[in-house]
This record gives structure tokens, sequence and C-alpha cells, in this order.
């Protein structure tokens, strides 16, 4: 083992992280060669300064960081809020399903009044069923998934809007039953936690409310900036320092 | 100064909901974060950095499970939030104020600016020396903490504190010599 190999050990030994068969090792060595003994003072004495080294303590930052607390409760909050919407969001979307499945079950049962006429009685009513099933999916979806629910949103705000508005003709005009335009509840409370889940401030894994303020996104721009040298003609001012080599690295 | 395992369990009621154990953790931990964050980046920033350190944390808070000791863990932060600093461009590349005074020759007769001097030395470092020396010489971790905190074996540690010492000695030795000679020749 050469020199330096030996002043790694004894560096751990100052720091008392040396094993003993190195302890020993370094011993019978530092017996033998001057200028690994002269080093190891050296070493001992610039380590005992800069252990001692005071710096003056900084401002107390507790009351300040302790300020910008109630994001985290505000975070928090949100985050409740978020696991409600989408608990129940959860419910409404399985509801969903049983009634498109009981739908499709009536319909093999016998004969329904839905909408009256010889058109309703057959397919429409398993097309609609298939569409109950499909939104109460589609929610459910929403509800595992925290990705936002933006592609859903066009979709359903169409089915929504056109729902809407046959349901208020069909009402007036008396051609459908309130129980059935009851069921239309859940697609509408489904509906609106979507389109509530879709908002920036409230969107599951999306950036935070208040943007991203964790990093400062200014930068002093220093006129007399020096360029690094690009080649260094002259040897660094110090031999054996850490200085030109940080300063090409920087 | 407070041990680590009072340390650790504020950490861990603060976790919690505890604000008064959180205000106890942040006072208790504060000086050696912005210790630490003056050496990596400068102490000019060292105040800001040391506040985004803490916000960083107490939002981590919940998650601390206190597998490690929670200095170690704050450190850790601490030094990433160093490393996002540098990356983020908001830092200048860093030069070593030595220039000026540093070749006036009463300098090395002096305690306290001998003192100075070695901190200005130890920031003549390169990154992962310095890092590696300040964690282990200045905030008293073992090696194995260090490691921990700069995301390396305990070898790498090891190696790195002795080649600071290496420069640093080296460093020392230098000015040390130019200073006799100086202080030799205006005598005279």
């Amino acid at each position: 083992m050469g020199c330096e190999q030996w002043r790694e050990v004894l560096s751990a030994q100052l720091d008392g992280e040396e094993s003993p068969e190195e302890r020993a090792g370094a011993d019978r060595h530092l017996a033998g060669c001057g200028d690994c003994r002269e080093w190891f003072d050296r070493a001992a004495s610039v380590t005992r300064r800069a252990r001692l080294s005071v710096s003056a303590p900084g401002p107390d930052l507790t009351g300040v960081i302790l300020d910008a607390l109630p994001t985290r409760a505000r975070r928090s909050r949100r985050a409740r809020l978020l696991l409600t919407l989408r608990a129940t969001l959860g419910l409404v979307g399985a509801i969903q399903v049983v009634l498109g499945l009981a739908q499709v079950g009536r319909a093999a049962a016998g004969p329904h009044l839905h909408a009256g006429g010889p058109l309703a009685s057959g397919h429409l009513w398993h097309e609609a069923a298939a569409w109950n099933v499909a939104v109460g999916a589609g929610f459910l979806f929403v509800a595992a998934r925290r990705t936002p629910p933006t592609g859903l949103l066009p979709m359903l705000s169409a089915f929504v809007a056109t729902l809407v508005l046959l349901s208020v003709n069909d009402l007036v005009t008396g051609r459908v039953d309130t129980t059935r335009l009851v069921s239309h509840a859940f697609l509408l409370l489904g509906y609106a936690i979507v389109v509530a889940m879709s908002r920036p401030g409230l969107r599951p894994g999306g950036p935070t409310p208040r943007g991203v303020e964790d990093e400062p996104r200014w930068r002093i721009h220093v006129e007399d900036e020096v360029p690094a040298p690009g080649l260094r003609l002259l040897p660094p001012p110090h031999p054996g320092t850490a200085r030109h080599r940080d300063r090409t690295a920087a | 100064m407070t041990d680590d395992a009072q340390i650790t369990a504020w950490a861990l009621a603060a976790g919690r909901g505890d604000r008064d154990a959180a205000s106890r953790f942040i006072r208790a931990t504060q000086q050696q974060v912005r210790r630490f964050l003056a050496v990596l980046i400068s102490p000019a920033e060292a105040d800001d950095l040391t506040q985004e350190t803490f916000l960083r944390a107490v939002r981590a808070l919940p998650s601390f499970a206190g597998r490690s000791s929670a200095r170690t863990w704050l450190l850790t932060i601490a030094r990433r939030t160093a490393v996002d600093h540098v990356r983020a461009g908001t830092s200048r590349p860093r030069t070593v104020p030595m220039s000026d005074r540093y070749d006036s020759p009463d300098l090395a007769r002096d305690g306290f600016d001998r003192q100075v001097v070695l901190e200005r030395l130890i920031a003549g470092l390169p990154a992962e020396r310095r890092e590696a020396f300040v964690a282990t010489q200045v905030l008293g971790l073992s090696y194995a903490e260090a490691a921990e905190v700069c995301g390396c074996p305990v070898g790498t540690i090891r190696s790195r504190v002795a080649r600071a010492r290496e420069d640093l000695v080296a460093a020392v030795d230098s000015r040390d010599r130019r200073a006799e000679r100086r202080g030799g020749s205006t005598a005279g």
C-alpha cells in the first residue's frame, strides 16, 4: 500500500471510523514514514480547526415556516375533498351500472311502458341500457384512476344536455313517468362530480392550485459576469487545491 | 445540542399534525441545515434555501417513517434542495472569493482570520469532497449517516473525506509558505 492509501486510513482514524487492523497497519506505517507523520499532524490540526469553526447563528425561521403551513392544511383538505368526490363517484357509477343491468333484465322479463310505441320495446330499450352501463363504467373508471377525467367530459356533457332537453320535452308531453326521471339524478350527480374533478384545482395528480411556486423562477442577470476561461495557460495558483477543478466544473 | 432521538420523536409527532412539535423540530435543526447549505451553495443564499428545505420537509413529514434519524432525513432533503437549486440555474456558477484579502501577510498570524481562511479553503473544495467533509466534520455525522445523506456508499464518503483533508493540508501548507516568504521580505 502506498502513502496515498495509508492517508485514507489515517483520515478515517481521525474520525474514529477505522478498523483495528487498519489502525495497527497505519501505526506501523507511521513509524517508518516521516512524510505521513507530518501529514497526519497537519491533517489533525486542520480537522480540529474545521470542527471548531463557529458560524454566527442565522435568524430563527420557525415562525416563517410555520406561517407557510396553512398551505399544508389546505392541501390535506383538498385531498380529503377529492377522496370524498371519488368515493361518491364510484358509488354513483356502481348504481348506474346496476340500473343499466336491471333495465336489461326487465326488458327480458316482459313488456315495459317506458316510451310506448313499437320502436321502444325492442332494441332501443337495450341500447339505452347499454348506455347506462357505459356511463356507469366511465364513472367507475374516473373514480378508480388518478388521472384527470378530461376525455370523458365532452361526451358526458353532450349526453347530459341532450337527455335533459329530451326529458323536459317528454315531461311536458307526459310521455315519461317520474320514477324514470329520478334515476337520471344519479347521472346528473356523477356528471357534476366529473366536472368538479376536471377543474385544475381538484385535478388528481395535476398541478397544485398555486402553480409552480415551489421553485424560485427568477434569476439575476449580472452584466459583468466573467465567462469561464476555456483554456488555462497558467498553472493553477494553489498546487493541489481543489479550486481549479471546481471552477472548470462550475 | 438536542439529541437525535428527541429530534426524531418531534419529527414523528409533527408528522401526525402536532404543530408544537413541528416548531421544536424546526428550531432544533435549522442552524445545522443553514450551515450545510451555506457550504453547499453560499452563505448569502443559505437563508432562502433553508426555508425551502423546511417547507419541503414539513410537507413530507407525514410520510416520514423514522427509519433513519430525522436529522439525516432532513439533511438529505437539504442536499436535494441544493442540487435542485443548482440545476434550476438560479445560482450563479460558484466562484470562491479568495483574491482580495487572501494575499495580505498578516492573515496567517491572526487566529480569527486563520479561521476565515480555512473556511474559504473549504469553500474551494470540489463539491463532492466539500459535501462529505462538512457533513462529517462540521455537522458531526458518522460516515454511514453522511453516506445516506449524500446517497453514496460509505467507502466513497471515506475516500472523499480523505481527499478533502489532503487538499486542505496542501492548501494550508502552500499558504503558510507564501505568507512566510512575504512576511520575511517585508520585514527585511
